[in-house]
């Protein structure tokens, strides 16, 4: 069975094209039912979003007369995630055979490489990779750094920044795949979702695995490549086991949910299963938090950088999270006060759907996971005393 | 609770205050003043005596005690958000 | 109750009411402004705008009931509630009872503003901008004292305080204050040389 992350030992770094070729033989063209292949494998993006890959690439084609954008999201804006740096610095042709195959699907007449600023290995690594390529396909290409901000990461941020030279987040509708640079039906893809595509197109499915990050409280923190029944006690596993016990996993990131480590364990990593219990994989962040640290305070800590990362392009994000984190800081630092326990409550049902963007929903979304899954711990919390460091 | 939550507290119980004082104050000198300007309007008109100048109606209370929470409870903070980039819990120690 | 004192009292309480409606004004004027300070929060503005306006109402009662008390002014109750019904200074009279009229609206509609909804209150909020002026001729046309120095200088200075207010609205700029965060967040956000 292939795997993303098949072939050379991944801390040899880029597999080069020859490589790349020789073990999976060269680019296919795709013909004119690609699209249709890729909407039967039911292939998901991997961005964190988990959308249907084939109805985009449908949607934009559907629109293109020649104009359209590929964009390739390897931004990663998400802290803790490091599984598209991994894929851009040790598989950089999976991904370039993706967004190609995609240019010529839906009639692109432009690529971008949409890589953080600050992920320099990665975008050495893409840079190199290009310089391999044919004339044709570098053509098309330009690499595009995205300013290393959360919300940079985001499709219509990455749009935004392509289009006006601004990577803020813009209201949708109308979303990139159907008006996006220049006015152009724009593809948003992530980088993995790519990495799949160039599998399917040589073997008629995806691999059925999915890139995680473990993060956190265990011994060897980095990136894996699960299938579907893998469970997170088996990722915790394979990434060196919990350092300390753990009461506490995020899943999917910091717009992700919490669980109980004990309801956590048993979870196989399988979407639709996740999806039945209300969660989700999310960018594929598996956050372990070691037990010797407090739930309520480290969702303080993440409340205050998510409304630090707000554009402030409108007032219920920007003041809203400010809000919400201030109170989420005076129960983490002084102790639990139910009136603050009720304006979460109710400044989060104000706060909702009310933003330009969606920054303040997934904001919204991990706070409330958070106070679902430890109302205890919220409803009692005590200040800790100073600890040192 | 932080010495900026307290002094945020303090702040808004003094403006509180202030505005009771104020409205209080109001309404002294705006009774007052009634007398005043009476008398005054007394001592304009020639002929009028004006011994009877001191108001006697009596003062209506006018304590509204709005307790006027801040608008839709958004946005009362004014200290800036301490930016922590690495603010989960979920340390990474190292990448692979 | 002497029939002069309830003269004088009608004079005084009228002067006191413009004082407070004038103050009223500028408060409201004020609040569009978003001004502050330390130790002046915004709602201190907006609290004090409402309770004067109270206040106002307190004052004005007092002035229309010395005033229809008067056996000297012929007045019934009905020039209070009636605009144009009084045969003394039909004109100017009327005026202040359309004044009056208009602020008991305000302070009602206020106080039920959870029953009339947001959009009834802000129309009738702006539909009081008009009692001032209204009052402030009022005084000009129906008071006796209106040449006399003290009432003179009052009147003046309540004019120049809502002009320097309105002066003050139509020039500043009302605060932004997503403004500043935002200019910074972009700035960390652009890419010019993208384009």
């Amino acid at each position: 069975m292939t795997q993303l992350l098949a072939g050379r030992n991944l801390a040899l770094g880029a597999e080069g094209l020859a490589e790349h070729v020789r073990r999976l033989g060269p680019l296919p063209v795709p013909g004119p039912s690609f699209i249709e292949v890729l909407e039967r494998s039911g292939l998901k993006g991997r961005g964190g979003a988990a959308y249907q890959a084939g109805m985009k690439w449908r949607s934009v084609e559907a629109q293109s007369n020649g104009a359209a954008v590929v964009i390739v999201n390897g931004a990663e804006g998400e802290p803790r995630s490091l599984k598209d740096r991994l894929l851009m610095t040790t598989r950089p042709h999976l991904i370039l055979d993706g967004a190609f195959l995609a240019a010529k699907a839906v009639r692109a007449k432009q690529v971008v490489l949409y890589i953080g600023e600050d992920h320099r290995a990665a975008h050495d690594s893409m840079a190199r990779a290009l310089a391999e390529r044919t004339n044709e396909e570098r053509r098309l290409v330009r690499t595009v750094a995205a300013p290393a901000r959360y919300v940079a990461g985001a499709s219509s941020a990455a749009v935004h920044l392509v289009d006006a030279g601004i990577a803020t987040p813009t209201t949708t509708p109308p979303s990139a795949h159907q008006r996006g640079v220049d006015g152009a039906p724009t593809l948003v893809q992530n980088v993995e979702t790519l990495a799949q595509v160039a599998l399917i197109a040589r073997t008629g499915s995806p691999t059925g695995t999915h890139l995680v990050t473990v993060a956190g409280g265990v011994s060897r923190p980095g990136v894996l490549e699960i299938q579907s029944q893998t469970t997170i006690a088996d990722a915790v596993e394979l990434a060196g086991g919990p350092s300390e016990p753990s009461e506490a996993v995020l899943l999917g990131g910091y717009f992700g949910t919490w669980i109980r480590a004990a309801s956590a364990w048993g979870l196989a990593l399988d979407h639709d299963a996740l999806r039945a219990r209300g969660l989700s994989l999310g960018c594929g962040v598996i956050g372990v938090l070691p037990g010797s640290r407090c739930v309520v305070c480290e969702v303080a800590g993440i409340m205050r950088y998510l409304a630090s990362e707000s554009s402030a392009q409108c007032g219920p994000c920007f003041f809203g999270l400010r809000a919400l984190a201030d109170a989420c800081t005076r129960i983490a630092e002084g102790g639990t006060d139910h009136l603050d326990l009720q304006r979460l409550q109710r400044w989060s049902a104000e706060v909702s759907g009310r933003g330009a963007c969606h920054h303040p929903d997934g904001a919204v979304m991990f706070l409330q996971s958070a106070l679902n899954t430890f109302p205890e711990e919220f409803a009692g919390h005590r200040a800790h005393l100073r600890r040192s460091a | 609770m932080d010495s900026n939550t307290q002094d945020r507290i303090q702040a808004r119980d003094a403006a509180f205050r202030l505005l009771n004082r104020l409205t209080t104050g109001a309404a002294v000198a705006a009774l007052a003043s009634v007398g005043v300007l009476g008398a005054v309007s007394a001592s304009t008109i020639p002929g009028t005596t004006t011994s009877q100048t001191a108001s006697t109606t009596t003062s209506a209370s006018t304590s509204t005690s709005t307790s006027s929470a801040s608008s839709s409870g958004l946005g009362s903070s004014t200290t800036p958000v301490k930016s922590s980039s690495s603010g989960s819990g979920v340390v990474v120690s190292g990448g692979s | 109750m002497s029939d002069t004192l309830l003269w004088y009292t009608t004079r005084g309480a009228g002067a006191v009411s413009l004082v407070l409606l004038t103050a009223v004004v500028v408060l409201g004027i004020l609040s569009a402004l978003r001004v502050q300070a330390a130790g002046w929060p915004r709602f201190l503005t907006t609290g004090l705008h409402r309770n004067l306006a109270l206040m106002t109402l307190v004052f004005l009662a007092l002035h229309i009931i010395t005033a229809v008390v008067d056996p000297f002014t012929h007045l019934g109750w009905l020039t209070a509630v009636v605009p144009f019904s009084s045969s003394y200074r039909t004109l100017w009279l009327g005026l202040g009872t359309i004044a009056f009229e208009l602020l008991l609206a305000i302070v009602v509609t206020s106080l039920a503003r959870g029953l009339i909804g947001h959009a009834a209150w802000r129309m009738v909020h702006w539909l009081t901008y008009a009692s001032w002026p209204v009052a402030v001729i009022h005084g000009i046309g129906t008071g006796t004292d209106t040449l006399s120095a003290w009432l003179l200088v009052i009147t003046v200075a309540c004019v120049v305080a809502v002009i320097a207010a309105i002066g003050l609205r139509l020039t500043a700029r009302p605060r932004d204050p997503l403004k500043e965060p935002r200019t910074t967040f972009q700035a960390a956000v652009q890419r010019p040389e993208t384009r």
